[in-house]
């Protein structure tokens, strides 16, 4: 109030997109190029050649060879598809259960009570061991894999969702659907989740990233997804034993992990700026 | 105060009983017959059966349950079906360098990231400021695994000023501990360190917009005085709190870092008896990194009372 | 009179923004006399509180860029004064109490703790003796069971009590300047009255001069000497108390007077109030001309042509108006003005 009185200033700038975003949505869409068409025109490059064993990058194998004489490049460009599929299909399931909790906790209080200590309950077990015992049990493979990363992300997502909700009904407009009569499903579809989409959407980023780094996470224990289909983290996994021997194993897969996740991380951080009420309320303050 | 400590210590219970079922119910969900699944592929029927009867796996869901609480409450986390000891007994062996870990990290990204924090607050927009932004993003973006290859390749491996593999225990020395921990440490330490920093950078630019900071200001305080007597005390309390919310992640990414460096923790105890099949095991570590979690958060509640004089009352 | 005023502030332009291309105070002039009181009147951004703080150079650094031909301070030239010079005088020679009580005082620190750190900022003196004035600063603004209070923390105390802990905060080292502003505004109306009885009780004390921010005629009229009159970041109107009040000679003053009730009481005719149409302009598009001239009912094409200078109404009141004689006299409102 005191420094800054002037409305002039409280506008938002211009939305430029910046380097960093432009940067990041540029990746993804490398990466998801590599998803698509990896496997269909290099194949998942599970031939094995004993002649060709843990090779350093060549003209011929652009990211050198494993152990088994498997092309590392040929494997890092195919395993994209099962780190972008397991980090598309978590945030799905994810926020489709835990929004869903979230929203019907945030407006009745007997769900409340109960989502919420089960919720308290499941997030006081660390997510990747909670992760890795899942897989253990339930038996390995790409739905698997994808069900035990979800199970610990669903209440941390049910809770914020539960803390959106629990704002935006305070809010007058939300009062006055009530006083007008509007049935609580009309309300909570026509006013609450609309309303509650911005943030979703934040948090969609964030746990797609999550997701990816616990895929990773899993292969690279050796519990994630079968060998035969190459991942990001079996890659790696595969090049645990001769890291000191030939680096490139883990470097590229890594290296390509690694910005993909950061890609990811820089547009939800862009997509919080534009859409947490807390910052938003500080902008026009 | 004794009302809201004796409140937050009931709180617990619940939740540690959610944790307990949980656990529980892990071996009764999957497709098989939980006795096959422990017994492995090359089991004969025998062998599965005493499993079954070993384990009470005959009995109806709510007996085995009960049985399992009571166990527990007994200190009685089972018995590994691969080696036949104790369970709690295997954790405990395993405890120290995990603990060491754990503790190492957190000391060391404390100590990293609350600085950093603060100070990227204080020349907000400067090149310091987009410095600490971008290293936060970069630090939980970067799996723990590959953070800590390449550090092993840079500092073991290239300079060879730290052991590459391997942990030394605290009985062979402090300082040789020390130096086994320390590139591990360090690697979980990004991921740690970027979750505290980003969350104290934004409190404090949060705090120094207050209105009592321009009082203290009006009063003549200097900018050293205000950082550290008026701001800091009032950043403690979403401080300690993400330390606690990201204790979780902490707890993940030692089981990760453990496998990296060979370290005979018990991360590597869940691994090794996950890719055996020994569930008791399993089940007994879920329950003590659990546990270890709740603490840490009951903990981190309890010292809201340090920073915060309205939880005092 | 020794020449130089007490506190002499001359062309003071602020500006916000890259460049402070967005300028919130316009070559806003004043003087104040040691033991006196202004009143800064006006709407919320017009630029009063902007002011205040530039006086104590209060900004966040590098927010605002502050200009002024002259800003002297009892002979001290404070646009020359850097940070640590100014950080010097905050809290003994000149002081500022704030709108919001509970918000302005540290809920980590405890009441004694905030009370004594101006004291052992500017004031070589122990601790204990430090409390002890303290303890007797706390009986002048009547807080009961001082000696409890010093231990406690802000939540645990009223918005009444916070707000006189606030006065005995920024009175604490006696300083010669008090900058208020709108201290009473989060109050109700009963406290109000006590803390304002206890501002100028206390200025009667120790001779302080007191620029009093408010948008309430009422406050004025009970509190001030002079009266300077801000719209869209300019003084447009300033003189003594009664001058002002009697005879408004600005079109904005005219119309705060008849959009406050008090001041038309008695006058059936004249009993109903009257807002002023329209809104403040933004600063970036202030109208051609006189920045008021668009809710101006006594606007004349003049006014929409050039800025009105400074013209005195009379010795001491002065207003950028070009027809002060159009709102006049108001002077049948019965103003009751306390001395």
């Amino acid at each position: 109030m005191t420094t800054v009185s002037s409305p002039a200033l409280s506008k938002p700038k211009p939305a430029r997109p910046g380097v960093a975003v432009s940067l990041s949505l540029l990746a993804l869409a490398v990466v998801i190029l590599m998803a698509i068409f990896g496997p269909l025109v290099f194949g998942l490059g599970n031939d094995l050649n004993p002649m060709m064993r843990l090779k350093p990058p060549s003209a011929i194998a652009w990211f050198g060879t494993d152990n088994l004489g498997r092309d590392v490049f040929v494997r890092t460009v195919s395993g994209a598809r099962n780190s972008v599929t397991v980090g598309l299909c978590t945030a799905i399931v994810v926020l489709a259960i835990g929004g869903t909790l979230g929203v019907v906790a945030g407006y009745f209080n007997w769900v409340d009570r109960i989502v919420m200590r089960l919720a308290d309950g499941l997030m006081a077990i660390p997510g990747i061991l909670l992760a890795i015992a899942l897989v253990s049990v339930l038996g390995g493979g790409l739905v698997t894999v994808i069900i035990a990363i979800s199970v610990p992300e669903i209440p941390r997502t049910a809770r914020l969702m539960r803390s959106v909700v629990l704002s935006i009904r305070e809010l007058p407009f939300i009062t006055a659907a009530i006083s007008v009569g509007s049935s609580t499903p009309k309300i909570l579809l026509r006013h609450i989740v609309p309303n509650a989409i911005g943030m979703l959407s934040v948090q969609a980023t964030y746990v797609c990233a999550a997701a990816i780094l616990s895929e990773a996470a899993l292969s690279f224990l050796g519990v994630g997804t079968p060998p035969d289909v190459p991942s990001w983290g079996n890659v790696i996994a595969s090049g645990k034993e001769y890291f000191r021997l030939a680096p490139w194993i883990i470097a590229f897969p890594g290296l390509l992990l690694s910005i993909m996740v950061l890609s990811i991380n820089i547009l939800g951080d862009r997509l919080r700026d534009r859409f947490d009420p807390r910052l938003a309320a500080r902008r026009a303050s | 105060m004794s009302n809201f400590v004796v409140r937050r210590l009931l709180s617990v219970i619940p939740i540690a009983f959610i944790v307990l079922i949980t656990v529980f119910l892990l071996l009764h969900i999957g497709p098989g017959d939980p006795a096959a699944l422990i017994a492995g592929e090359n089991a004969t029927r025998d062998q599965i059966e005493a499993i079954r009867e070993r384990l009470f796996l005959d009995r109806p869901l709510l007996e085995q349950l009960f049985l399992y609480l009571s166990n527990v409450a007994h200190l009685d986390l089972g018995q590994s079906v691969y080696s036949g000891f104790p369970v709690l007994k295997l954790i405990l062996q395993r405890v120290e360098p995990t603990a060491v870990l754990a503790v190492s990290t957190l000391i060391l990204s404390v100590l990293i990231a609350v600085p950093m924090g603060v100070w990227g607050a204080w020349r907000a927009g400067s090149a310091i400021d987009t410095f600490l932004i971008v290293a936060s993003v970069v630090g939980f973006s970067v799996p723990v695994f590959v953070i800590g290859y390449v550090l092993v390749d840079l500092f073991a491996l290239r300079a060879g000023w730290l052991p590459v593999q391997g942990y030394k225990p605290l009985s062979s020395g402090f300082w040789n501990c020390l130096r086994s921990i320390t590139l591990p440490s360090i690697t979980l330490s990004f991921l740690f360190s970027a979750l505290v920093a980003r969350i104290t950078r934004a409190t404090m630019l949060e705090v120094l917009a207050e209105d009592y900071i321009r009082t203290a200001r009006a009063k003549g305080a200097n900018n050293r005085r205000i950082l550290i007597v008026h701001a800091l005390k009032n950043i403690g309390v979403p401080v300690v709190t993400v330390i606690g919310t990201s204790f979780a992640a902490l707890l993940g990414g030692v089981v990760i870092t453990e496998s990296v460096f060979n370290i005979p923790g018990m991360g590597r105890l869940t691994v090794d008896a996950i890719l055996t099949r020994d569930y008791p095991v399993v089940q007994g570590v879920l329950i003590v990194f659990s546990f270890v979690l709740i603490a840490v958060n009951l903990l981190v509640d309890l010292s809201y009372a340090l920073f915060d004089p309205r939880v005092r009352q | 009179m020794t020449g130089e005023p007490f506190l002499s502030i001359r062309n003071l332009t602020v500006g916000f923004g890259a460049g402070g291309a967005i300028r919130a105070v316009r070559d806003v002039s004043f003087d104040l006399e040691a033991g006196k009181t202004l009143c800064l009147v006006g709407e919320s951004g017009s630029g009063k509180s902007v002011t205040a703080t530039s006086i104590m150079g209060l900004h966040k650094p590098g927010s605002a860029h502050v200009e002024a031909a002259t800003m002297r301070l009892d002979g001290i030239n404070l646009l020359e004064c850097d940070e640590r010079e100014m950080s010097r005088l905050r809290g003994s020679l000149m002081a500022m109490i704030f709108q919001d009580p509970m918000s302005s005082l540290n809920p980590a620190l405890t009441i004694g703790f905030q009370l004594r750190e101006a004291l052992l900022l500017h004031e070589k003196m122990s601790t204990r003796a430090a409390n002890a004035r303290v303890m007797e600063v706390l009986q002048r603004v009547r807080i009961p069971d001082a000696a409890r209070r010093m231990s406690a923390y802000p939540h645990q105390l009223s918005g009444g009590m916070r707000q006189r802990i606030m006065i005995a905060m920024a009175l604490i080292c006696r300083p010669r300047l008090l900058i208020a502003d709108e201290p009473t505004t989060a109050l109700d109306v009963t406290v109000q009255a006590q803390i304002l009885w206890l501002l100028s009780e206390l200025q009667r004390e120790f001779g302080t001069a007191i620029i009093f921010i408010t948008h309430d005629l009422g406050v004025v009229a009970e509190i001030a000497d002079d009266v300077a009159v801000m719209y869209a970041g300019s003084l447009v109107e300033r003189g003594p108390v009664h001058a002002i009040f009697e005879n408004p000679a600005h079109g904005y003053t005219a119309g705060l007077l008849r959009a406050t009730a008090e001041f038309v009481p008695g006058e059936p005719s004249r009993g109903r109030l009257e807002e002023i149409p329209g809104n403040v302009p933004s600063f970036s598009m202030l109208p051609q001309g006189c920045s008021f001239v668009e809710r101006c009912r006594f606007a004349v094409d003049s006014c929409h042509r050039r800025t009105p200078d400074w013209r005195d109404v009379t010795f001491g009141h002065a207003s950028r108006c070009d027809q002060p004689v159009a709102y006049g006299p108001t002077a049948n409102l019965t103003v009751e003005v306390s001395a």
